[in-house]
């Protein structure tokens, strides 16, 4: 019992502990972790005397919390999760001293569920995966009494064993129900791109460490210069930011033949329905389209980590080739002077854009510009003046934004395309070698419009610090920006780091993302192309699975409780008699019990030996050993015994 | 037979007063075919009750007082050259008997001591390379002095192991003593139980066939393993001694099972000498790891 509660407790501060890290109800879980702590090192505590009022205060703070939002349906389900995380602490610091820790427990079962819905990295993965086990080891110590930790561990690691082949037949085997998976994500908005660029976003961007996404290539890595992965196509300025615009037609949904994946992306949760790819090829997954501006549209915002892969297809970079529209040729007109005085002076020299591009390019070698990721508040009023003619201090949309700006002063259709450049090569041991694009690898680039060749891609940042685009933003930076971007981590730790996201990175693709079409590509090939049996080999192998299971379970029952029937009648008949404290001391014998419990009760002393004798002879006489019928004799004996203990108990308590 | 066992067991304590507790013991000890040691300080009256156990089953018994001088071929014999068939004859020693009384043992030199050990082992006696078997039963009751006396040297624990039991007498109480200075006691000669060896082997036939119950055995099992997790562990000698003993006192009470009761009952005879390694502790070792062991099987 006692135990029992020990392990719920470490339980509860495992799933609370998970909370705080991942960022879900972390107010409540800094309040909840000491408040555990303290009441499972002072039971009798100010706290438990008034756990009433605290569970209706909670409740109270639920519901009102919960009217108030009851705009967004989406939140109900988070807050419902929040209610019921909230009610098992509150179950379990209340059954401390009560009867009942089984229901505590199931509870907190449910609660690791749900918590497996919210958060599905590795790291929370394994984390829940031991709170279950600790659970189950709670259960058993309430239903098989008290032994030792390695031993509950070991029956709860024996149970999670057993039901494995149900649940790897389940995973593999159940249809994918779309509906139930896709459930509303209840994440804080991350740091990350956002939809609207504003000079000096980027900036304070990349100094957040934050993970953006892996890809894995199928064939060799493309070149340092040719790793732009591109996001969000901002096709509209108003002067001061660059936003999308007018919404672009999407391409059709294309059905891919079987084709060799060029990139595998698995991408961190983000508010953007835009998803990062390198701007060639198509993606094979279903719900993913190309726009008309080279952007990836997922439909909706990532609410858990999603995967995709790329496939080689040359249709997929028709979206170069759509010519431009007004948008992309639109400059406000008086919003940047002096901009526009430039561009115009490149548009009557030259008719040709390539020259006008040569032009620009001349202009910005010629100019003493600065990079860094301190580039200071630009004015609100001609902001692209002020860091063109005067400041020369800026960071890569910057210099995105004002070329593309000075290209259509110049008559040349320019946009901005944000999105992350480069990467880092992570070499995990035993797995494949990934690109890790991490915040800091934000960047921002131009496209224009070139007769004859469509869309191509300008990075004027490069023309400003090759070293940008050749090596890593770190390269091009002086010594105190780079402190900025300094990583506090040492060596040891980064590399420990890599392996472990490596690891991740195989449990997302092929645990957390197996999902229908996954479960599709793997089954199909197995079924020959049958896949009415699917659902009938399910059924099969799952019964067959819960069938084996029973039959373990009982048989290792079977075995223990052969042994132990007796024990367990024994125990049930002495009930009477622990209830008047007589209870047995480690090292009595049965016979050595009875004669003190008959001194004790001399009332009932014949009854009390007629235990040990019955037992006894049972145990120790039987040759060669004890019979089902003798055992069914002995219970029987042990219970008339039993009751009536008990009624000279209740009789003892009535006169008292 | 069991009858037979208590009126010999109540003549014994008229012999020796007050003390039938231990009379018990010693009688189960030769029910389970083990040796005896007998521990106290002089004058207890140790080979009063070595003696009375032999006298009680009528048994031939010769007694040495060991001394420090005493060699291994003063227990076992020598081979002497027979004048009239010129070859050399083996004499055997005083150990050729059924009780072997060894009077303090532990004055003997270790040399002497462990002459006993084969014997007392395998029942005989190996001499001139030439292996001679000793009478059957063969049992030795050896009494011996706390170590504290001067001038003995403690048994080495391979040869406590052979003990059975081992077991002090005590001080009588006031009212024993008055009666044994009052001369109320039966003297050693006059014990007649009408027991014989014959007696005795059946008795330790039918305690050899007394039902163990694997519940016991685990019981025995668990003690057993309590016992290894300090230094002197039982052996697993020490483990059949405790079965065999709990046999012979379940035999003794009369009872055709043997329950946790009659381990524990013999459970610190058998079991202290080889857990303390012939220094006796204040607090019983045995004690303690029957307090640990779950007795409820």
């Amino acid at each position: 019992m006692f135990l029992a509660q020990r392990l719920l407790q470490l339980t509860l501060l495992l799933l609370w502990a998970e909370l705080l890290i991942s960022g879900h109800l972390y107010v409540l879980a800094a309040i909840a972790i000491p408040a555990i702590l303290l009441l499972s090192l002072q039971p009798h505590s100010l706290v438990r005397s008034h756990l009433n009022w605290i569970t209706l205060v909670c409740l109270l703070g639920w519901t009102i919390t919960a009217i108030t939002k009851q705009e967004n349906p989406t939140t109900w389900f988070t807050s419902l999760a929040n209610l019921l995380w909230l009610m098992a602490s509150l179950k379990l610091l209340e059954s401390v001293q009560k009867r009942s820790p089984r229901s505590s427990a199931l509870v907190l079962l449910l609660s690791i569920g749900l918590a497996g819905i919210f958060n599905q990295n590795l790291s929370a993965s394994l984390l829940q995966g031991s709170c279950a086990l600790l659970c189950i080891a709670a259960l058993v110590a309430l239903e098989a009494g008290p032994q030792p930790l390695a031993s509950l561990l070991r029956r709860s690691l024996m149970l999670f064993a057993i039901v494995m082949p149900i649940v790897l037949t389940c995973f593999l085997l159940l249809p994918r129900l779309p509906a139930l998976w896709s459930l509303p994500g209840s994440r804080a908005s991350r740091t990350g791109l956002s939809e609207y660029l504003r000079p000096g976003e980027l900036a304070s961007l990349v100094q957040s460490h934050g993970m953006a996404a892996r890809v894995r290539f199928s064939g060799p890595p493309p070149p340092p210069e040719q790793r732009y992965w591109r996001v969000l196509v901002h096709r509209q300025f108003d002067g001061y930011g660059w936003s999308q615009g007018p919404s672009l037609p999407l391409a059709k949904e294309q059905t891919i033949p079987d084709a060799t994946i060029l990139q595998q992306w698995l991408v961190e949760p983000s508010q953007l329905a835009w998803r990062p790819w390198s701007g060639h090829g198509l993606p094979n997954t279903t719900g993913l389209r190309i726009n008309s501006g080279g952007g990836l549209w997922g439909g909706a915002p990532l609410r858990q980590r999603g995967s995709y892969g790329i496939v080689a297809n040359a249709k997929g970079d028709d979206w170069r080739k759509l010519p431009p529209t007004a948008t992309d040729l639109a400059l406000p007109e008086g919003s940047n002077p002096r901009l526009e005085i430039l561009g115009n002076s490149w548009r009557q020299q030259s008719t040709n854009p390539v020259r006008r591009l040569q032009l620009a390019r001349n202009w910005f070698d010629s100019q003493p510009f600065n990079y860094t990721l301190d580039p200071g508040r630009l004015p609100r009023q001609s902001p692209l003046d002020a860091f063109l003619f005067d400041r020369q201090r800026g960071f890569c949309e910057h210099y995105a934004a004002s070329f593309s700006a000075l290209m259509r002063a110049a008559g040349v259709p320019a946009r901005v395309v944000v999105g992350y450049q480069g990467g880092r090569w992570q070499q995990p041991l035993g797995t494949d070698t990934y690109l890790l694009l991490k915040n800091s690898d934000a960047h921002a680039w131009s496209e224009i419009w070139l007769p004859r060749r469509g869309w191509v891609e300008v990075d004027p940042t490069s023309w400003v610090v090759p070293n940008r685009v050749r090596h890593s933003l770190a390269a091009s930076l002086n010594d105190s920006d780079r402190r900025l971007l300094e990583q506090r981590a040492p060596a040891w730790l980064q590399v420990l780091t890599n392996q472990w996201q490596g690891l991740d990175t195989r449990w997302q693709l092929w645990v957390m993302q197996f999902d229908s079409s996954a479960q599709e590509r793997f089954l199909l090939p197995l079924l020959h192309g049958q896949r009415q049996w699917q659902g009938l080999i399910a059924v099969a192998a799952i019964g067959l699975g819960f069938t084996g299971a029973i039959t373990l379970i009982a048989s290792i029952n079977h075995r223990q409780s052969q042994q132990d029937a007796a024990r367990l009648a024994l125990k049930d008949c002495l009930i009477p008699l622990a209830k008047l404290q007589i209870r047995p001391a480690t090292g009595e014998t049965l016979q050595q019990f009875c004669q003190r419990a008959a001194v004790a009760i001399p009332e009932q002393e014949q009854l009390i030996k007629c235990i040990s004798l019955h037992y006894n002879s049972y145990r120790f006489d039987s040759n060669p050993s004890p019979t089902a019928q003798q055992l069914r004799r002995l219970r029987q004996q042990l219970r008339a015994i039993k009751a009536e203990l008990w009624y000279y108990v209740r009789k003892q308590k009535d006169l008292a | 037979m069991t009858e037979q066992l208590q009126s010999a067991i109540h003549q014994l304590s008229q012999v020796l007063l007050g003390k039938e507790h231990q009379i018990r013991l010693a009688i189960a000890c030769l029910l389970a075919k083990g040796h005896l040691l007998l521990e106290d300080l002089p004058g207890m009256g140790k080979t009063t009750l070595a003696e009375a156990m032999a006298r009680c089953f009528g048994l031939h018994f010769h007694r040495v007082h060991f001394t420090s001088d005493l060699l291994p071929a003063d227990l076992t014999g020598v081979a002497v050259l027979d004048s009239v068939s010129s070859q050399f004859q083996f004499q055997p020693g005083p150990m050729f008997c059924e009780v072997l009384l060894a009077d303090e043992i532990n004055r003997a030199s270790p040399r002497t001591q462990s002459a006993l050990l084969e014997a007392m082992a395998n029942g005989r006696v190996s001499v001139d390379g030439c292996s001679h078997k000793l009478p059957h039963p063969f049992i030795v009751i050896a009494s011996q002095n706390g170590l504290d006396q001067t001038g003995t040297s403690p048994l080495p624990e391979s040869q406590l192991d052979r003990f059975l039991m081992r077991l002090s007498l005590g001080f009588p109480d006031r009212q024993a003593e008055a009666a044994m200075l009052s001369e109320q006691h039966l003297p050693l000669e006059a014990l007649n139980t009408g027991l014989s060896a014959a007696d005795l082997e059946a008795a330790q036939l039918s305690v050899s066939q007394q039902h163990t119950s694997t519940a016991l055995i685990n019981y025995v099992l668990d003690l057993v393993a309590t016992s290894r997790l300090n230094a002197n562990g039982l052996s697993p000698r020490a483990a059949k001694g405790l079965l065999k003993a709990a046999k012979a006192w379940a035999f003794l009470e009369g009872q055709s099972s043997v329950t946790p009761d009659h381990i524990q009952a013999i459970f610190s005879a058998v079991a202290e000498h080889r857990l303390d390694g012939g220094h006796r502790q204040n607090q019983p070792l045995s004690k303690s790891i029957l307090e640990q062991v779950d007795g409820f099987r």
